[in-house]
C-alpha cells in the first residue's frame, strides 16, 4: 500500500527545498553583483585617489591597519617662485594670468619630470618639487640642479612665445636645498593629504626669497653643492640671514653646467 | 594600483624580426614553434638563449600553482603585456576559472589566503616592484611562516627572473603571443590537456651548476641546486663574454642598477669588477655620480644614463626612449643594453637574500 501522507510530505519537502535554494541563488547572484559593482567603484576610485597619492600609500592604507605610518626622508626640495607676479595679476586681465601661468606650469612640470622631479604643490605662482620622495633616487641632487637650469632654459623659450603674443614675460626664482623631510598623512579626519613638511622645504623657500636679494635665479645651499660634481659651474655668495637659521647661510649662485660628453667645454 | 590586462600601454615592437635559420631550428627542435619574439632577439646570442630558458624554469620547492599566480602578479606589478598575456592564460589552461583570475587581478584572493601564502604574493609583489627592495624582515619573515632557505631562494630567483622578461619584453615591445591567449579562450577547451602536457614538456627543472663561477659568485651560490642558478650563471657569461658593448659599460650598469636599488653586496661586486678591468675605485665612484666615464665612448655614455630609466618606469616613455636610442645607435648594441639591463634587474634582486 502507498504510503500517501508521507508522499505528499516528501514532495512538499522537496518542493519547498526547491523554492528555497532557488531563492538563495537568486539572492547569492544579487550579492555578486553587488560585490562587482562596488568593487568597479573601489577601482575607479583607487585610481583616480592615486593621482593624488603615491601607490605605496594608497597600498598601505586600504591593507592591514589603515595607517601610513610617517616617515623621516632625504630628499632634495626645489621650491620656484616668479618674481614680481602679484603686481602683473594686478595689472593684467585675470584670464591673461591664468592663460600665461597655465603655460608656465606645464612647462615647468615637463622639465621636473623629465629630472625624475614630482611637483608636490602648486602655491599661488609658486612650485614645491621633491627629488627622491617616491623612490630612492642617488642622482635627486644633481637631478634636481639639473631641472633648475632645464627650467631656465624653458623660461627663456616661453618668454619668446609671449614676447610674439604681446603678454607679459615672466621672471624666475629657485631655491635648491637637500635634507631630511617627514612624509605622511597629515591633517583632520574630514580634510587630509598625503604631505611633506620639514626645515628643508623653508629653507628651501627662503633661499629661493634670497634670488631677488642677490638679482640671480638659481640659488643652491651648501648641502647641494658639496654632492655636486666638477660639470656643475657655481660661484658661492656672502653669506645671508635668513628666518629660522642662528647663522647666516652660505648659498651658492649656478651658472651653468658643462656637458661632460662634449669634452672641449671643460677646457 | 596594479593595471589590468587591457590598461597596459603597449607600442610597435620596436626591433625587427632577423632570420637566422640555425636559431630558429634550434628553438622549433625544442620548443616545436618558433615565437616571434625570439625572431626579434636572435642577433644576441646570450640574449635570445636566456629569453628561450627562463620562462620555462620550473620552481622545484614550491607548488606549480603558487609559481602560475605568482608569475601573474609579477607581470601586472612590471605592467608587462607581453607576460600578462602568458601567464593570465597560463592559469586558465591549468584550470584556474575567470573568477579567481579576476580576484587574483584585482588582489581580492589575499582575503581567501592564509598568512603564508599572502606573504608569498606580497614579496612576489614588492620584490618585483623594488620601490625600495623589500627589506630583510621581509624575507625572514617569509622564514618565519615555514619557508626554507632553498624555498626563498627558489622564489626570489622566479620573482627576479620572471623580471628579466619582463624587462626584454617591455623594453622591446615584444608583440603579445596572440596565440596562446587565442587557445586559452574557453570555446578551445578541448585543447587544453594537449597544451598543458606540450607544456610540462617544455619546462626546465634542472641546469646543471659544474663550473667555476666568475661573474656574481655569490648569487649564483645562492641558486646552488636550483635550475635558476645553472641559467643565471649562462646568462652572466653570455652577457660579460660578448663584445658587442664593452665590458666596463656592462659592469657600470650593473652598478647602477645595484646603487639604485640600494644593493651593498652588489655594489661592492660591480666595484670590484671594475678593479679587474683596471677601472681604479675613485674613477669607479666619479663615473656612477656622473653617470658618464672616458672610458666610454658616445654611444655607451647614452646607453649608461639610460639604465637608470630601467628600474621604474611607465612603459609609453621607456619604449619611446629605447626606440629613439634605436634612431641613434646601433640596434644591436641597444638590444644587448637592453638585455644587459634586464640581467641587472635580476641579480640585484636576487641581492636581498644577501643583505645583512
Amino acid at each position: 500500500m502507498m504510503d500517501w501522507p508521507l508522499l505528499i510530505a516528501m514532495i512538499v519537502v522537496l518542493v519547498l527545498s526547491g523554492i528555497w535554494m532557488t531563492r538563495q541563488r537568486i539572492r547569492i547572484r544579487k550579492l555578486e553583483k553587488l560585490l562587482d559593482l562596488t568593487n568597479a567603484k573601489l577601482e575607479k576610485l583607487q585610481v583616480n585617489f592615486g593621482r593624488f597619492t603615491p601607490e605605496e600609500v594608497i597600498e598601505h592604507l586600504t591593507e592591514a591597519d589603515g595607517t601610513y605610518r610617517p616617515a623621516k626622508r632625504k630628499v632634495t626640495v626645489l621650491f620656484a617662485d616668479l618674481v614680481g607676479f602679484t603686481r602683473m595679476s594686478r595689472e593684467q586681465d585675470p584670464e591673461v594670468v591664468v592663460s600665461v601661468l597655465n603655460g608656465y606650469f606645464k612647462r615647468m612640470n615637463e622639465v621636473i619630470t623629465r629630472h625624475h622631479g614630482q611637483i608636490t604643490e602648486l602655491l599661488g605662482d609658486g612650485i614645491l618639487a621633491m627629488f627622491g620622495a617616491l623612490s630612492t633616487n642617488p642622482w635627486q641632487i644633481q637631478d634636481a640642479v639639473q631641472a633648475a637650469l632645464g627650467m631656465r632654459e624653458a623660461l627663456v623659450d616661453y618668454n619668446e612665445e609671449l614676447r610674439a603674443q604681446d603678454r607679459p614675460e615672466l621672471q624666475l626664482g629657485i631655491g635648491i636645498h637637500h635634507g631630511e623631510v617627514l612624509v605622511g598623512i597629515m591633517g583632520t579626519m574630514e580634510l587630509s593629504k598625503f604631505g611633506v613638511v620639514g626645515d628643508t622645504i623653508n629653507i628651501a623657500a627662503r633661499v629661493e626669497a634670497l634670488t631677488r636679494q642677490h638679482q640671480i635665479d638659481i640659488l643652491v645651499t651648501e648641502e647641494v653643492r658639496q654632492a655636486l660634481d666638477q660639470r656643475f659651474i657655481v660661484r658661492p655668495l656672502q653669506p645671508t640671514p635668513i628666518k629660522g637659521l642662528v647663522e647666516p647661510i652660505v648659498t651658492y649662485y649656478v651658472e651653468a653646467m658643462l656637458d661632460a660628453k662634449v669634452p672641449d667645454q671643460a677646457k | 594600483m596594479a593595471q589590468l590586462l587591457h590598461e597596459i600601454a603597449w607600442g610597435e615592437p620596436i626591433f625587427p624580426v632577423v632570420p637566422d635559420p640555425e636559431w630558429e631550428h634550434r628553438v622549433k627542435s625544442e620548443l616545436g614553434m618558433v615565437s616571434d619574439y625570439l625572431k626579434r632577439l636572435s642577433p644576441i646570442p646570450w640574449v635570445r638563449e636566456a629569453a628561450l630558458i627562463f620562462p620555462r624554469i620550473r620552481v622545484t620547492t614550491i607548488p606549480q600553482s603558487m609559481q602560475r599566480v605568482g608569475e601573474l602578479v609579477i607581470a601586472q606589478e612590471n605592467a608587462c603585456r607581453f607576460c600578462y598575456g602568458v601567464a593570465k592564460s597560463t592559469l586558465r589552461l591549468y584550470g584556474h576559472s575567470d573568477k579567481l583570475i579576476g580576484k587574483i587581478e584585482r588582489q581580492m584572493h589575499l582575503a581567501e589566503l592564509d598568512d603564508k601564502e599572502r606573504a608569498f604574493i606580497r614579496y612576489c609583489r614588492d620584490l618585483a616592484r623594488s620601490r625600495p627592495r623589500p627589506p630583510k624582515v621581509e624575507v625572514d619573515r617569509l622564514r618565519q611562516l615555514g619557508y626554507d632557505d632553498t624555498q626563498i631562494a627558489d622564489i626570489t630567483f622566479m620573482v627576479a627572473g620572471n623580471c628579466f622578461m619582463n624587462r626584454l619584453a617591455t623594453f622591446t615591445s615584444c608583440p603579445p603571443v596572440k596565440m596562446i591567449e587565442t587557445m586559452s579562450g574557453k570555446w578551445m577547451r578541448f585543447m587544453w590537456p594537449l597544451l598543458r602536457r606540450r607544456m610540462n614538456k617544455w619546462a626546465i627543472r634542472s641546469i646543471p651548476l659544474d663550473e667555476d663561477d666568475d661573474s656574481f659568485p655569490a648569487v649564483i651560490k645562492v641558486l646552488r641546486g636550483l635550475p635558476g642558478g645553472g641559467a643565471l650563471r649562462r646568462a652572466l657569461q653570455g652577457a660579460f663574454a660578448s663584445d658587442v658593448l664593452s665590458s666596463e659599460l656592462k659592469v657600470l650598469m650593473f652598478a647602477v642598477v645595484a646603487r639604485t636599488l640600494e644593493c651593498q653586496f652588489c655594489q661592492t661586486e660591480t666595484k670590484a669588477m671594475a678593479a679587474d678591468l683596471g677601472i681604479p675605485a675613485e674613477a669607479f665612484d666619479e663615473a656612477l655620480i656622473t653617470l658618464s666615464s672616458p672610458r666610454l665612448d658616445t654611444d655607451e655614455l647614452q646607453i649608461l644614463e639610460w639604465t637608470r630609466e630601467t628600474i621604474s618606469y611607465q612603459n609609453a616613455e621607456i619604449q619611446e626612449r629605447v626606440r629613439a636610442l634605436t634612431q641613434q645607435i646601433d640596434p644591436v648594441k641597444v638590444l644587448e643594453a637592453v638585455g644587459i639591463s634586464a640581467l641587472a634587474n635580476t641579480v640585484v634582486r636576487i641581492g636581498v637574500l644577501l643583505d645583512s
